[in-house]
């Protein structure tokens, strides 16, 4: 019996895998377990309540859908053994949900595609005020009244524009992206909801249209997408601004309680009158301050002047206060009066200027020095003959 | 501002003038007859938008599409 290295009975094992034509290109369904990605390679466990087998998938990236772990799948590939680990590996080459049913798979696909584009990231904030709101709905049922009441209830004052719409059925996408189109260009609404009652995803099949993804992601104004139950997520809802979870709640999120905005308009009336306050305060101390200022500077001035003190005395009699700065004004001005240098010249006094400079010491004079001599009514020009 | 000027304001603007008045009355530089005057034209703002918030019924409308566009309708449950 011949004894085999290691590397000669792997590299048997692998050829035998390698030559199964049964084995090549075959599709396995099972569960995903153990999913990770790493440089692009995507690792992962199938399988089922007995068994499992090691998966890998090359360039993962490319793959139209990409599951998690836990969803079920059905990978399409072959198996290759591994000489050097001595490990069974079902190299993947495609990998699609399994489980829900063509239209779901669909969806996944579809989901996968927009996903990856970025048309789920655009996303705009909401605007502050919203007076006006445009719905993409039924007319009639439960969803425009439920839509219709909370609003209602929480803002009487807003206005709601219904676009009619199919919500499921031929010809139903096409309406509904006609309604979101019409309300983007429409200057007279604020924001847009999407919206229908919830059922099964046939019936949800419009909002899951490729059209509708795109026309709710390019709409420019903010839109809520409130479709189907809780539980029903749509690409209306992965594409919009915003998912609430019913239409409800939708009109909910976008108005808001009139009990706060009455709060808010009294609370801006009180900071009004607090600022008023404020400011009559501060311009009320700006002119006591002044007042003050002046008193100070009328005794200071009175002092040098040398007619006595005036006693500032605190005093809130505001005539008083005017009587008592007047008296001290008219004081300071027979004071100021008296030192005139006009008056000293009604009594024969006179100044004299030499290059327009006053002279008080003859020491400034030399002969022929031209001078100017200031009378109460004029002045004389002369020239010094001599001096003593 | 008139009268009339303040009639014909709607909930947002009349907000968003508090808020201006707000912010140059919380100004030290603002003067006090400036103060008061703006002062009294937010009252009248206030007052303004609490009889939009307490008087104001907004309505419900269905679009209706016509050959050269579309237009506003009254609403009416189950039509």
């Amino acid at each position: 019996m011949p004894i085999y290295s290691v590397l000669q009975f792997n590299s048997y094992v692998k050829n035998i895998f390698r030559m199964e034509e049964l084995l090549r290109n075959i599709s396995i369904k099972g569960e995903v377990g153990d999913w990770s990605v790493s440089a692009d390679n995507a690792y992962f466990v199938l399988k089922d309540a007995e068994a499992q087998v090691n998966c890998v998938c090359f360039e993962a990236d490319a793959q139209d859908y990409l599951p998690k772990t836990g969803d079920k799948v059905i990978v399409t590939g072959s198996p290759a053994y591994y000489v050097k680990g001595g490990r069974l590996n079902f190299n993947v080459s495609k990998i699609e949900p399994c489980g829900e049913g063509e239209l779901y798979k669909q969806f996944l696909i579809l989901k996968n595609k927009l996903l990856k584009e970025g048309l789920f990231d655009r996303k705009s904030a909401m605007p502050d005020n919203i007076r006006r709101i445009g719905v993409v709905t039924s007319p009639t049922g439960a969803v425009i009244n439920d839509i219709i009441n909370v609003a209602k209830r929480r803002s009487p004052y807003i206005d709601i524009v219904v676009f009619p719409v199919k919500v499921q059925g031929i010809g139903s996408e096409l309406d509904i992206v006609e309604g979101i189109k019409f309300f983007d260009g429409y200057s007279r609404v604020d924001a847009v909801v999407v919206a229908r009652g919830g059922g099964a995803l046939e019936d949800l099949n419009a909002y899951n249209t490729e059209a509708v993804a795109r026309a709710v992601a390019d709409c420019g104004k903010f839109l809520v997408s409130a479709v189907g139950h809780e539980t029903d997520y749509t690409l209306c809802d992965f594409a919009a601004d915003l998912r609430a979870p019913t239409p409800s709640a939708a009109a909910e999120l976008l108005t808001s309680d009139i009990a706060a905005e009455k709060e808010g308009v009294k609370q801006i009336s009180l900071r009004l009158k607090e600022l008023v306050n404020i400011k009559y305060n501060a311009a009320r101390d700006r002119f006591g301050r002044s007042l003050l200022e002046l008193e100070n500077r009328i005794i200071s001035l009175t002092q040098r002047a040398g007619t006595g003190v005036i006693r500032a005395q605190a005093d809130l009699n505001m005539s008083m206060f005017f009587d008592r700065r007047e008296a001290a004004v008219v004081r300071m001005q027979d004071k100021l009066a008296g030192l005139n240098p006009l008056r000293l010249a009604e009594q024969g006094y006179a100044r004299i200027t030499k290059e327009g400079q006053y002279l008080d010491s003859v020491k400034d004079l030399s002969v022929n020095d031209k001078i100017k001599i200031y009378f109460q009514d004029g002045h004389a020009s002369a020239e010094i003959q001599s001096k003593g | 501002m008139g009268k009339n000027e303040v009639k014909t304001k709607s909930f947002e603007s009349a907000m968003d003038e508090l808020n201006i008045i707000t912010r140059k009355l919380s100004d030290g530089s603002t003067p006090l007859d400036e103060g008061i005057a703006l002062y009294q034209q937010g009252l009248e703002l206030t007052k303004y938008c609490m009889d939009i918030l307490s008087e104001a019924r907004g309505k419900v409308t269905l679009i209706k599409k016509e050959f050269d566009g579309a237009l506003e309708v009254p609403y009416r449950e189950g039509e």
